[in-house]
């Protein structure tokens, strides 16, 4: 398992990844280590927050989707950690866990790293490939852009429930969305006029002053599941 | 360069119309291109167009005063008034740009509505302007025009504060927008320099 470092001072992780077996590549800034991942394949990111900007999480759920992120503090508040885990790590490690747990969380964030790679969600006769996002009606493919196919995804991910502008915006751009800023707006109208054209039944609602929701026409609400494949798994519920 | 004896005042007037006209379209364009940014249904040429319009009706009336030995008005008046109505539509040039510059892909609430401002802005200069012939109701659309001002700054302010509400908003989508909101400001406070020339020809004159 090949393991990219963002941290000074992180010689007890390192050694514990190490000895685990793991290949680790130690870089002290953000730059450096984003240059690399641009040439290299890793399988997880670990960084300390001090050592990133701000943006460095919500960049590297864009730009390297399937790897994962896991943050390494070394002391931690259950309200720290849930904020990083709210902004999409995979795991948050702390100085306080022993070399063993270090190295058996490492390994868990991996697995679910190269789970959400392969993963393919299915409502009704809509399939979105994960992380690309490619989409496709009753194995037609919709012919979307990246932004396009990024909102598609926040939606169908929680199909039926009403997805707030700000999260569709993160999730798509991969920063806080301004208030007044109607980019969301913009990418589902476009999204709408090309679903449209398609022909699917499926419709992107508007919840007023909040969001927009995905739903299947209402004739296929009661017949059809959600699915979420990943390799072996397979997820279903109604 | 030859004087003409012969006044030929009523085309001053004319020519102020006309400048304030061109910048009420060409503000009117500028709100259509912010609301349709998404649409790229409006391009920048047509902006420039009134720019370019705007720039040859202040040459007209500068030709004007140096071939006339009369004016309607003071010289200094009229050549500041005719620059500040061209400013104007030069600040909304250089705003309604900066969509192609950044690459805008969509746009904010708070530059709509200070498109909307400087709609109402030039609106009132225009009938302003119209009115300079016989100064008729001329201060009631100053006044108007500077509470719209005073509207467009509280905007303003409200747009730069939106931009650094949340730390990690795109440093880049505030540089972009920050530029857009004050080419737009700039317009409106030009649209209020024009109209202080405007009290002040009223103030002399009437």
């Amino acid at each position: 398992m090949r393991i990219l470092v963002l941290a000074e001072d992180a010689d007890r992780l390192c050694n514990a990844l190490n000895e685990g077996g793991c290949e680790v590549t130690v870089k002290s800034r953000a730059g450096e280590a984003e240059h690399l991942l641009l040439c290299e394949r890793f399988d997880v990111i670990v960084f300390h927050p001090r050592s990133a900007d701000p943006y460095f999480l919500s960049r590297m759920l864009r730009d390297h989707p399937g790897r994962a992120l896991v943050v390494w503090l070394r002391s931690s508040s259950s309200a720290r950690v849930s904020e990083l885990l709210d902004a999409g790590a995979d795991e948050v490690l702390d100085g306080t866990m022993d070399n063993r747990e270090l190295l058996a969380r490492v390994r868990n964030a991996a697995r679910h790293g190269r789970r959400s790679a392969a993963q393919t969600l299915e409502l009704g006769d809509l399939r979105i490939v994960f992380p690309s996002g490619k989409a496709s009606w009753r194995d037609e493919p919709l012919p979307l852009t990246r932004r396009e196919r990024g909102v598609l995804l926040a939606l169908a991910e929680a199909a039926g429930e009403t997805v707030p502008r700000q999260v569709i915006y993160r999730k798509v751009w991969g920063y806080s969305m301004v208030r007044g800023d109607r980019s969301v707006d913009v990418y589902v109208k476009r999204l709408r006029d090309k679903l449209d054209q398609a022909e699917v039944e499926f419709r992107i609602c508007t919840t007023p002053g909040l969001g927009y929701r995905l739903i299947l026409h209402a004739s296929k609400l009661d017949e059809t599941a959600v699915a979420i494949h990943s390799g072996s798994h397979s997820v279903t519920g109604s | 360069m030859r004087f003409s004896l012969v006044p030929r005042q009523a085309q001053f007037y004319d020519l102020f119309t006309r400048a304030g006209e061109n910048a009420l379209e060409a503000a009117k364009l500028v709100e259509r291109r912010f609301n349709s940014i998404a649409g790229e249904t409006i391009g920048q040429e047509e902006v420039t167009e009134l720019e370019h319009k705007g720039d040859d009706i202040t040459a007209e009336i500068i030709g004007l005063i140096n071939t006339q030995y009369v004016t309607p008005l003071d010289r200094e008046d009229i050549y500041s008034l005719a620059s500040a109505i061209d400013t104007v539509v030069d600040y909304l040039d250089d705003a309604s740009e900066l969509i192609d510059i950044y690459h805008i892909e969509s746009p904010m609430e708070q530059a709509i509505e200070q498109c909307r401002i400087l709609v109402g802005s030039t609106e009132h200069l225009a009938n302003a302007l119209r009115g300079l012939r016989g100064l008729r109701g001329v201060s009631q659309q100053l006044v108007a025009l500077k509470q719209l001002e005073d509207e467009g700054d509280a905007i303003l302010r409200d747009a730069i504060g939106a931009l650094f509400e949340d730390d990690k908003v795109s440093p880049r989508l505030i540089i972009q927008w920050k530029d857009i909101f004050e080419a737009l400001e700039a317009a409106i406070d030009s649209a209020e320099t024009a109209a202080h020339l405007i009290g002040n020809i009223v103030v002399k004159n009437g």
